[in-house]
């Protein structure tokens, strides 16, 4: 696979939606882009009128040859950039966008034999979602599993995307809710834990390519115990959204 | 090939004349991390004047001994924000100078950590900079440079090192951690002295 | 704020004009031997700092203001980039 050329293009909102009680689905049209694998992310810079600007990271969440590039933003209250784009975008507006970039942090289902592990915490699924739906597509044996910590139900991204890929038996997925359940759920609420890890995600043993998004404590203390639960350090790859 | 993103303006990019050229006031107190916050309890705290004449150190309490000032300052970040009015508690340089002598020109401020930052030491004297310990009332948290940080309120706060930890005098203007990589040697927001 | 040195792939690209996040660095104060994108990097308005996942020192800085970009390697020993063209 030659490697996808980075660069600053101009994309056209073409579609908003809520994605969850505090998160916006942007899609937006990139002419002249050159694809993306799935995991990799962008740079997305805003221009002030007095030319001040500010620029922050986003995962994208759709991956292959297409110009149609999906983002999902979630709102960190009092922010600079993401209360304005969960508020204040809307269809037709031009954003500007650095990317595709990180080649380290994607899922080439070319490239790869192994199961695959999922690890989000909130929007850290992001570009989880993107290897899961390209492994949706496409016909790999990957053994694929997500454990997804989120606040509540209804701060699910992808919700309906990731059901109907477990429907299908694409993927395991296992939630964890950490202020409050559906109703009839199994557990109380609570965060993961190393014990929850042993419990739901692959074995050391089957030697997973195992990928971990969300806010940085939650990616260290994950990461943390996978390696004290047996997996070699170099097949977690890791990304930290910031936050603390 | 930057255009205007429509209906962005920026954090709280309110205007007001007593601020510097493209600045603007925040609320908040944003926090700009360039690596680990370092711990340091005050009882392992000690600041250090090295010169070309020997060195001197003070324990927190021989530092709190020198007398201690509250003041009232304007801090400008070279990332475009301002506080205005901000209250501050801590010793100013004058009397730490005055158990020093040097004839150097300018010195390097050291943090616990490893960060280093530059200054003329004329710039440090006359009431312009204090070890800063408290500020809008309450004790410096580890994320805002605590339990001391260096405050030069007429330069850019990047001179305004946190955790520090001691000076050393230097003949030349030597450039320090931002300083060597792309930020002004001196700083001044009213002169918008931000990338060389 | 703390991220990866994955995070870090659009300031370096301003620069190398490409995805370099597999490129592999040394630490020159601890020898470390890593990709590029499993540093840590600290991301903030005034620029990005990248330390080594292993002795916590400076492998690089950029800096940038939209319009130019200043990089400094002096805490990597070296960095190997595969080449551009597939090779
Ligand atoms: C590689 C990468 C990919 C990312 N992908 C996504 C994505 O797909 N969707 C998404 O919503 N975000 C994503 N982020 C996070 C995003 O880049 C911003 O950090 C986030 O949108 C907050 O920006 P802001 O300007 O609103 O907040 P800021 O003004 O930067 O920060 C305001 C306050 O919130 C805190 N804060 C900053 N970032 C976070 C965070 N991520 N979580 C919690 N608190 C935070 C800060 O410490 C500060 O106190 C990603 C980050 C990285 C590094
Ligand atoms: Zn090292």
């Amino acid at each position: 696979m030659s490697p996808r050329p980075t660069g600053w293009h101009a994309g056209t909102v073409v579609d908003i939606r809520q994605e969850t009680r505090t998160a916006k689905r942007i899609t937006l049209d990139v002419p002249g882009w050159p694809g993306n694998d799935a995991g990799s992310h962008l740079d997305l810079r805003l221009t002030a009128p007095d030319g001040y600007q500010a620029s922050r990271s986003y995962s994208i969440a759709s991956s292959g040859e297409s110009t149609r590039v999906v983002l999902a933003v979630d709102e960190v209250p009092d922010g600079e950039v993401s209360p304005f784009l969960v508020h204040d975008v809307r269809p037709g507006d031009a954003l500007e966008v650095h990317g595709p970039l990180g080649n380290y942090f994607i899922w080439d289902p070319a490239a790869s034999a192994s199961h695959v592990q999922l690890i989000a915490g909130g929007s850290g699924v992001v570009p989880l979602f993107a290897m899961a739906d390209a492994h949706g597509r496409g016909g790999d044996p990957a053994g694929f599993r997500l454990l997804y910590s989120v606040r509540t139900p209804d701060d699910r991204f992808f919700a309906a995307e990731l059901g109907e890929l477990a429907d299908r038996d694409r993927i395991d997925v296992t939630y964890r809710y950490t202020r409050s359940t559906p109703d009839g759920w199994p557990s109380p609420p609570g965060r993961v834990t190393r014990e929850l890890l042993a419990e739901t995600t692959w074995p050391a043993d089957v030697a997973p390519a195992v990928y971990v998004c969300g806010p940085t404590p939650f990616v260290e203390s994950v990461s943390d115990w996978l390696v004290e639960l047996g997996h070699e350090p170099r097949a977690v790859r890791t990304e930290r959204f910031g936050g603390g | 090939m930057s255009f205007i993103t429509r209906g962005f303006t920026g954090r709280g990019r309110e205007r007001d004349p007593a601020l510097p050229p493209g600045q603007s006031l925040v609320e908040d107190w944003p926090v700009l991390s360039a690596g680990p916050t370092p711990e340091i309890d005050t009882a392992d705290w000690e600041f250090t004047v090295v010169t070309e004449n020997g060195r001197h150190s003070w324990t927190w309490d021989e530092m709190q001994a020198l007398g201690v000032e509250d003041v009232t300052v304007d801090i400008h970040c070279v990332t475009h924000w301002s506080k205005l009015g901000m209250a501050w508690r801590g010793v100013p340089l004058d009397k730490i100078f005055e158990e020093v002598e040097t004839s150097h020109d300018y010195v390097m401020a050291h943090s616990y950590g490893g960060y280093t930052t530059n200054v003329p030491l004329d710039e440090l004297l006359d009431g312009q900079a204090w070890i800063a310990f408290e500020a809008d009332g309450e004790p410096l948290g580890a994320e805002h440079g605590g339990p001391a940080r260096l405050l030069v309120p007429h330069l850019y706060f990047w001179k305004s090192a946190k955790w520090v930890r001691g000076l050393v005098t230097m003949p030349d203007d030597d450039p320090g951690f931002w300083e060597q990589n792309g930020y002004h040697l001196h700083g001044d927001p009213w002169k918008e002295e931000r990338y060389w | 704020m703390r991220v990866d040195g994955n995070a870090a792939t659009g300031s370096l690209a301003e620069v190398f004009g490409r995805d370099v996040s597999l490129a592999i660095t040394t630490c020159a104060h601890c020898g470390h031997e890593d990709l590029l994108a499993r540093c840590i990097a600290y991301v903030s308005a005034m620029g990005t700092v990248m330390r080594c996942a292993t002795c916590h020192e400076v492998l690089a800085v950029v800096v940038g203001d939209g319009a130019r970009f200043t990089l400094s390697l002096a805490g990597m020993r070296s960095i190997q980039v595969v080449a551009a063209e597939g090779a």
